[in-house]
């Protein structure tokens, strides 16, 4: 009988109870949608914030402090006894001190790898070739860019200038098949350039830093001869960069060509990497304060976390000779951010539900007020108020699921287009939120409705029979 | 009689309130915050560190002992109340080793690197001194430890300073050691430049530089471009996601609202036909009820803007730890959608009303 008249009810005002559906459907869609755009915020965020470069630095163990003044560094070649501690009488020499002091560039935050001004055969170098393996240590999936650098100098128009190879793109092949591109292309999107990235395998085309070119009035297409310990080349120029740093007055080209030119086969100075990191939080903290106050619990959450600090160990352990330094005011400029956007749209999504519930529950309430006589009509023949009861919220309940169901469907679909449009990106599998959507419907028209039905039961029936 | 009308039906009128009130709180809300999320996450990405690095042109100029070569650039700071912090560099030798001593201002130094892990504290009086981890594990320093610094210049003076920290900075800053001052007055530092964190990103910078050409100084200011470029790119993910939630609050509200305002025409279906039947035309039949929506609308975006700006209060107080700036043009704003909504929203109850047939209803057919 229960069933009966259930499936009567609905079947007869399929307008009504569509709208209904409609409404269920329209409210679940947009909320699943808003959930998933919220779940992925966290994840795509931390790769957009790979905009701000690096966050993790390579560079050889050293046994020396680097003395840099600007441009220019102590060189070991006047009085090498400064290096090692030795000397009599110590007197650092300054090359600023011995050249012609028009010579300096614009300064950078990171002045002390300006110019290393040291005789490249005297420094310390790290192997292109263990970069690679970078792809292969506990945090790979964590590695998001890598770009080595050789910092070197040579001649142009008679003057020394820096210049500096790097990889532009790079192709590492991985484990699961799938090749990773990586590169400066790829991790200094934040280089302003004026004109193009030197092409991939011309060996003839450079960047050349703003103040380099200001200073030798170098204009885009140009060409100029750098010569290096292994002779000499002649680039065009691709592109006018700035950064703000000491690339600013470098001439910039491809790691291999810079080698060659140099002499230096498989060598890189230095290393830029760009890691997915987790902000530092208390417990982190904690470590680094007293890594022995930690419980086993806690130091094993600790390990496999990916903060910064342990990131930067697994990079160091995989490149021998390496020191690799967490670039602080990255970092945690990052960590800063990542952390209150999750709070902005975690609250946003708990916004968005709210006011989807309380929409959902008004159109739910309203069609159910409008079946006031409905409900008057049942208690004059009969009814009990808990039959009465049932009946409407298991009407409203399956109207909740069938537009929870369809919301599940489009709102994954919304959430996709939304990750999409903001991030230009693939959105995340969130299966579970499209299994949730049919009970979230059945919550939401079932809370909906409750009010509006108690509300109905209690009137008087007569009084709603006579229409008053 | 639009004032009787509603209190008369005050449980739909309540109702209607409710949904209006909500929606035009979610409505202010997020105006608040579009307006001031943006400022609130600047000013602490501006508190994280510097975006911009000031240096002379060239060293030549410092060098000739020009001493007014920062005084423009640091009536322009105090003129802008920006925050800064000028390093002067120097190399002397502690216990033989060449290293470069960095003397800045404390507070201002303190203010610029927020980022730094200082183990120990941050130097406060003259005779005390920052090392960093580079040189701290090269000559096994450690904060309370005293350390002698000679000067390289033809006195060789040795000055004593006593470490109160250890600075993890990931960067250069941990080949050097900082002093509150120089050890000596007449030393001359080799270089000078100053961090800075200039509001306004690019064009910001932009703006500073001219004034510093105008005022024909020395100085030029340069972006730290990742900084200014990730800062960037952040703002423009919130903005978009901000609007994007908020054209869905909004779609949801014209629902809500819809539902609530065609059942008030539903559940006074009786009182439209008694005033048809007593000669109300269909004209003041819809400016009656468009003046009771009017009159809702502009009660709930009062009720709202509190309502929201109070929501946004605690949201950035979560957030941002500091209290948000109220918005007077979101109250306008609010208003505007609000009634926009009501009026829309309206018309559908309306039509509906029209579409009353009296004698029907009276007889509650």
């Amino acid at each position: 009988m229960f069933w009966r008249i259930l499936f009567d009810s609905i079947v007869r005002r399929k307008k009504r109870k569509g709208l209904a559906i409609l409404a269920v459907w329209i409210g679940i869609s947009l909320v699943v949608g808003l959930l998933m755009l919220s779940l992925d915020t966290g994840d795509k965020m931390n790769l957009e914030l790979r905009s701000f470069g690096a966050n993790i630095k390579v560079m050889p163990v050293s046994s020396s402090i680097p003395v840099t003044v600007g441009d220019y560094a102590l060189t070991p070649s006047m009085d090498s006894s400064y290096l090692t501690g030795r000397g009599a009488s110590p007197r650092p020499v300054i090359l600023s001190e011995a050249k012609d002091l028009r010579s300096f560039g614009p300064l950078g935050l990171r002045m002390s790898r300006l110019h290393p001004k040291i005789t490249p055969r005297r420094l310390s170098y790290l192997e292109e070739s263990d970069f690679p393996k970078l792809k292969e240590i506990f945090w790979r999936n964590n590695i998001m860019g890598i770009v080595p650098r050789l910092w070197t100098e040579g001649e142009v128009n008679g003057s020394t200038v820096p210049i500096l190879g790097l990889w532009l793109e790079r192709r590492i092949p991985t484990e699961t098949g799938e090749d990773f591109v990586t590169g400066a292309t790829q991790l200094y999107k934040h280089w302003s350039i004026r004109g193009s990235w030197p092409s991939r395998g011309d060996e003839r085309t450079c960047l050349m830093g703003v103040e380099l070119a200001r200073r030798f009035s170098v204009s885009l297409g140009d060409t100029l001869e750098v010569k290096g310990q292994r002779g000499s080349i002649r680039f065009q120029v691709s592109g006018i960069v700035s950064t703000g740093t000491q690339e600013d007055s470098s001439v910039i080209t491809s790691l291999d060509t810079v080698q060659r030119l140099t002499g230096l086969e498989g060598k890189v100075s230095e290393a830029d990497v760009s890691a997915l990191t987790t902000p530092e939080n208390k417990l982190a903290e904690k470590y680094r304060l007293s890594p022995q106050s930690l419980a086993p619990v806690e130091y094993e959450r600790w390990s496999c976390t990916p903060y910064p600090e342990n990131v930067a160990s697994g990079i160091q352990d995989a490149i021998p000779n390496s020191a690799a330094r967490v670039i602080r005011r990255v970092s945690e400029t990052q960590g800063a951010v990542l952390t209150r956007i999750k709070g902005l749209v975690f609250f946003l999504a708990i916004v968005t539900l709210i006011s989807c519930s309380l929409s959902i529950m008004g159109i739910l309430a309203s069609a159910v007020l409008e079946r006031r006589p409905e409900v008057a009509l049942l208690q004059a023949i009969g009814a009990e108020r808990s039959h009465v009861l049932t009946f409407f919220l298991v009407e409203v309940a399956l109207l909740g699921i069938v537009g929870g169901f369809l919301g599940g469907m489009t709102g994954s679909w919304i959430g996709q287009e939304l990750v999409q449009a903001i991030f230009a990106s693939k959105a995340n599998d969130h299966l579970a939120l499209v299994i949730l959507s049919p009970f979230l419907g059945l919550g939401v028209a079932s809370l909906g409705s409750l009010r509006p039905v108690l509300q109905a039961l209690g009137e008087d029936t007569a009084q709603v029979l006579h229409g008053n | 009689m639009v004032r009787e009308s509603l209190l008369e039906n005050i449980r739909v009128t309540g109702w209607t309130l409710v949904a209006l009130t909500t929606s035009a709180a979610l409505v202010a809300m997020f105006v608040t915050m579009s307006f001031d999320l943006e400022r609130k996450m600047t000013r602490t990405l501006r508190k994280l560190g510097p975006n911009a690095v000031a240096s002379p042109h060239f060293l030549s100029a410092e060098r000739e002992g020009n001493l007014d070569l920062w005084k423009e650039f640091e009536d322009l700071v105090n003129r802008e109340n920006m925050a800064a912090a000028k390093l002067s560099l120097e190399v002397v030798t502690v216990r033989g080793k060449p290293i470069v001593l960095a003397m800045s201002d404390p507070g201002e130094l303190a203010r610029m690197t927020p980022y730094w892990f200082v183990s120990g504290d941050r130097a406060r009086a003259g005779s005390e001194c920052l090392v960093g981890k580079r040189v701290a594990r090269l000559l096994t320093l450690e904060p309370g430890m005293s350390i002698g610094v000679h000067s390289t210049s033809d006195s060789n003076e040795v000055t004593h300073y006593t470490i109160t920290g250890i600075i993890v900075s990931g960067d250069e800053h941990e080949d050097r050691i900082f002093v509150p001052q120089l050890p000596s007055p007449s030393l001359k530092p080799r270089l000078t430049y100053a961090l800075l964190s200039v509001p306004g990103g690019e064009e910001g910078i932009e703006r500073l530089n001219a004034a510093l050409h105008k005022a024909q100084s020395a100085i030029e200011i340069k972006p730290l471009r990742e900084i200014l470029h990730g800062e960037k790119s952040t703002l423009e993910k919130m903005d978009l996601l901000s609007s994007i939630a908020l054209l869905a609050v909004l779609v949801l509200t014209v629902l809500g609202v819809s539902s609530a305002l065609l059942s008030r025409v539903v559940e006074r279906r009786k009182e439209f036909a008694l005033l048809q039947a007593i000669g109300a035309t269909k004209r003041s039949l819809i400016g009656f009820l468009l003046l009771e929506g009017v009159v809702m609308g502009a009660a709930a975006s009062i009720g709202g803007f509190i309502l929201g700006t109070l929501i946004s209060e605690i949201m950035v107080r979560q957030i941002f730890h500091v209290s948000v700036t109220p918005q007077v043009i979101a109250f306008p704003i609010t208003c505007m959608i609000i009634l926009g909504v009501t009026l829309l929203t309206s018309s559908a109850g309306v039509i509906r009303a029209l579409k009353i047939e009296p004698a029907l209803a009276l007889r509650g057919e």
